[in-house]
């Protein structure tokens, strides 16, 4: 029932936002967001890692299909929709006392993508999965296109396309899957062989719409022209959240439904989302566009994720899972602080801005943290993580492990950059009137900062949470 | 079967400025669809087509003094003559064969004599394929589609786009599962019509100014995707067919009731109608992209079980080269349906002109009505399932 509840409430208070007009709109949002995170913290409190899938709920929906309405939530599940409902308050929260334009459909919509985020999160049901994944995509589409840059229809235009392209491969797969006499509609029965023929294509299918969503290189080109050009907002839902359904797919659907096409074709995806790492991480040192530089570094981050769940080890699982946290926390700080900077100088080229430490002291230390998290400092969540990948990929192959770490030092060098740019300097014309952060901000940027530098001191705060199913994932997958 | 005369009911509405023939004729040609959708001989199949037919090359041109509609009418006659030529050959080469137009009797001939079925039989089916692909629009035989829907009076071409292509699929259907079971003579002929069908409609559509050419491409598109039903005989594949027409005639009611009001009141028939409907009038953007959305067969929506029971269909049938090939399909024909969607949201209007934008009560009732079939049917789709 908690999983029914999680889904419906931020629908339904959405749906009834577009509806509302007014000021007290965005509270209402805020309200909603922050029962789902009571509702969370009370399910994580009740949860038990070792018990597989719980607060489960059943409805028959078309049963002659074998399709049910089918939600769960095991360790991986709950990693996922805390972040989910810890970032939407905060998203909401650091909008508030903006000015934008039927703000109070702004935040219906993040809302609804909220609901269908866990529908994704917790679905054990191929189709229910597929329903949720395309919901998603559907208000996020209107968030980009309806507020943002000047060239966001275009881009917004391809982002839709490209993805809705994957989600249809993935769709013929899993009607394959459906169509074939194989009973896997829910997730506690995947144990099938299936002919290695059929294998391969279920995994293409599927894997090309986690690599799109991803994006593994090269399905990225929709990337950096979406974040670029989308509202804050957007670009804070598709970063921080929405691009985690494709990593999380690989690790609930792609891995277990495919084990033996994932082992062989696990080279071949290694090699390109290094290639995307390294490529991501050169373009973002010349990039002086602050949301571009933004775009590039979490491609150059998400992919190592991706490497690290095809290693097939369970220090790079572990890694990964957590890592896909942090990096949401991470990345919704960094592109709350790019926004703050962007609203306040009026020039999105770091090379414009300049001496905004000096007028803006409580947003520089905090950039500062999350800069320092970004390159993975220890005591940041982000040395756990990466350590863990990196000893992941380490066990998989020396000398692939050897060229991604360069990514680390690549990564020191924008982040730094951005901070140098951006912060110190001389102050000049577009600067001089910057003023410190207002309250909302600083409560964002703050917990930000803080989930970060807990989980970098206490990893296993979150780490235990997930690592039992990862590890019982992995066993029975011993074949992978 | 009610279906049709419900859809047909619902058409009359818009009508009210239309003359009394028109009724008339729409009745009679109603009751040729409801002939098709029943007929067990070849001789009815024939009689139900031209009373489908006849009154439509009337209606077609019944807005007289256009010349347009004149000329759509017209096209419409002679390609829609030359078909039935076509189709009457083919059932009189079948009379040859078998000696008979019952179903039951082909039907049997074609079970105990499989091993020596005859040239003429197969050229026969044929040419009754090429009329029958002419009647539903399918390439290579849609030519005629997007001039003389967008000729025709619009409130004929939601007819012809919704009553007579059911009738036409439905007649379509009944000729492949009940004349002739188990005849591979077509497979192949109809993999290759539906593939182009698909890729005809959905190119076509993406390079489509005015609105009503934009739909006529996507309605011979969506018959590419009924023809795959149509291909994967099952006992499951008619019920398909009409979730699949049921769908598509609800989305696009809506999207020509709309059109029909921009056109009368505006004055302007291409894609810039829309523009900027989300901020004018946030109930009819919200429902057309409802039906956009149904149309590219987005989840939620009676679209995506009218495409995915198809599909599944196809897929238990073996065939997958067709399944990808349509998905593929439903990729190309997001771009042009976004296409008014953006219009409607994030474009600017046109001129506002606030007594222009707003509906009869009875017209917003019936968008209403489909749009909540839509979602009733995208929720509940195995409800739906079980009344066949």
């Amino acid at each position: 029932m908690i999983s029914l509840l999680l889904i419906l409430l931020p629908i339904l208070t959405g749906s009834l936002l577009l509806l509302l007009k007014g000021k007290g709109s965005i509270w209402l949002a805020l309200i909603s967001a922050m029962a789902e995170l009571g509702i969370t913290i009370y399910a994580l409190l009740n949860f038990d890692p070792l018990g597989g899938f719980q607060y489960v709920w059943d409805y028959a929906w078309i049963p002659d299909l074998g399709m049910a309405w089918s939600f769960g939530v095991d360790g991986v599940s709950m990693v996922m929709l805390l972040l989910t409902n810890i970032l939407i308050p905060l998203i909401i929260l650091s909008q508030i006392g903006r000015k934008i334009e039927n703000h109070h459909a702004l935040v219906g919509l993040a809302l609804i993508m909220q609901g269908a985020l866990i529908g994704v999160f917790t679905a054990m049901d191929t189709i229910v999965f597929y329903v949720f994944w395309e919901l998603a995509l559907i208000p996020v589409y209107f968030i980009a296109g309806l507020w943002g840059g000047q060239e966001r229809i275009k881009a917004t235009l391809k982002f839709f396309i490209y993805t809705l392209f994957g989600s249809l491969l993935m769709l013929a797969a899993f009607v394959f899957l459906l169509g074939s006499d194989i009973i896997i509609n829910q997730l506690d029965g995947i144990s099938l062989i299936l002919s290695h023929k059929v294998e391969m294509f279920i995994f293409w299918g599927i894997f090309m719409a986690f690599a799109i969503k991803i994006p593994i290189f090269p399905f990225h080109s929709w990337q950096p022209e979406t974040y670029t050009q989308s509202s804050t907002t957007g670009t804070m839902l598709l970063s921080g959240i929405m691009l985690k359904m494709g990593l999380y797919g690989i690790l609930r659907w792609l891995i277990p439904l495919a084990p033996n096409a994932s082992a062989f074709y696990a080279n071949l995806i290694i090699t390109l989302s290094i290639i995307g790492v390294l490529y991501a991480s050169i373009i973002a040192i010349k990039q002086n566009n602050i949301k571009r530089l933004l775009a590039f570094s979490s491609m150059a981050h998400v992919g190592l994720i991706a490497i690290a769940f095809f290693t097939g080890t369970l220090a790079g699982w572990q890694g990964g899972v957590f890592q896909m946290f942090t990096h949401g926390i991470n990345v919704v700080g960094l592109f709350l602080v790019a926004d703050i900077l962007i609203e306040k100088t009026g020039v999105t080229d770091i090379r414009k801005m300049g001496g905004i430490a000096s007028n803006a002291p409580k947003l520089a230390i905090l950039f500062l943290l999350l800069v320092l998290g970004s390159v993975a400092l220890p005591l940041t969540d982000s040395f756990v993580g990466e350590f863990l990948m990196f000893s992941g990929l380490f066990k998989w192959n020396m000398w692939a492990m050897i060229i991604t770490g360069t990514s680390v030092i690549f990564s020191a060098v924008y982040m730094l950059r951005l901070y140098q740019k951006t912060m110190f300097g001389v102050v000049n014309e577009n600067t001089k009137n910057v003023t410190d952060i207002s309250w909302n901000e600083l409560l964002v940027l703050s917990i930000c900062s803080g989930i970060m530098l807990f989980l970098g001191i206490f990893p296993n705060a979150l780490m235990q949470v997930s690592n039992p199913v990862l590890e019982q994932i992995l066993s029975n997958f011993s074949r992978f | 079967m009610g279906l049709v005369f419900l859809l047909s009911e619902k058409n009359m509405n818009y009508a009210s400025k239309y003359k009394e023939d028109v009724y008339g004729l729409m009745i009679f040609s109603t009751i040729g669809g409801l002939m098709l959708l029943s007929y067990a001989n070849l001789v009815t199949l024939f009689l139900g087509i031209e009373t489908l037919s006849i009154p439509l090359y009337v209606l077609v041109g019944s807005k007289k003094s256009d010349l347009k509609s004149n000329e759509a009418a017209m096209k419409y006659f002679i390609m829609g003559s030359f078909a039935t030529c076509f189709l009457l050959l083919g059932m009189a080469l079948i009379y040859g064969a078998v000696g008979s137009f019952d179903f039951r009797e082909i039907a049997l001939q074609c079970y105990t004599d499989a091993g020596r079925v005859n040239s003429l039989f197969e050229m026969g089916i044929l040419f009754l394929l090429f009329g029958m692909i002419f009647k539903v629009s399918a390439a290579p035989f849609h030519f005629w589609t997007p001039d003389v829907y967008e000729g025709a009076p619009s409130i004929i071409t939601v007819f012809m786009a919704t009553v007579v292509k059911i009738a036409g699929f439905g007649a379509l259907a009944r000729l492949l599962r009940g004349g002739f079971p188990d005849s591979i003579l077509f497979v192949n002929f109809l993999w290759i019509i539906a593939v182009l069908t698909m890729t005809v409609g959905n190119l076509g559509a993406t390079q489509q100014k005015s609105i009503k050419r934009l739909l006529a491409f996507s309605s011979i598109a969506h018959a590419g995707v009924m023809m795959i039903a149509v291909l994967a005989v099952s006992k499951a594949s008619m019920t398909n067919v009409f979730i699949y027409l049921l769908a598509y005639s609800l989305a696009t009611i809506i999207l020509f009731t709309l059109f029909m009001h921009f056109a009368d009141k505006k004055g302007l028939s291409d894609i810039s109608s829309f523009n900027g409907l989300g901020k004018t009038n946030p109930f009819l953007a919200a429902t057309s992209t409802l039906a956009l959305l149904s149309l590219a067969g987005i989840p939620i929506t009676a679209g995506f079980f009218g495409k995915y029971y198809i599909f599944y269909n196809a897929m238990n049938q073996g065939y997958i080269w067709l399944v990808i090939l349509g998905l593929l399909n439903s990729a190309i024909a997001i771009y042009y349906y976004l296409g008014i969607i953006i219009a409607m949201y994030f474009k600017e209007p046109v001129e506002m002109k606030s007594e222009t934008d707003d509906l009869p009560f009875l017209h917003k009732l019936v968008i209403a009505g489909c749009a909540i079939g839509i979602i009733l049917i995208g929720i509940y789709p195995n409800r739906l399932m079980m009344l066949f």
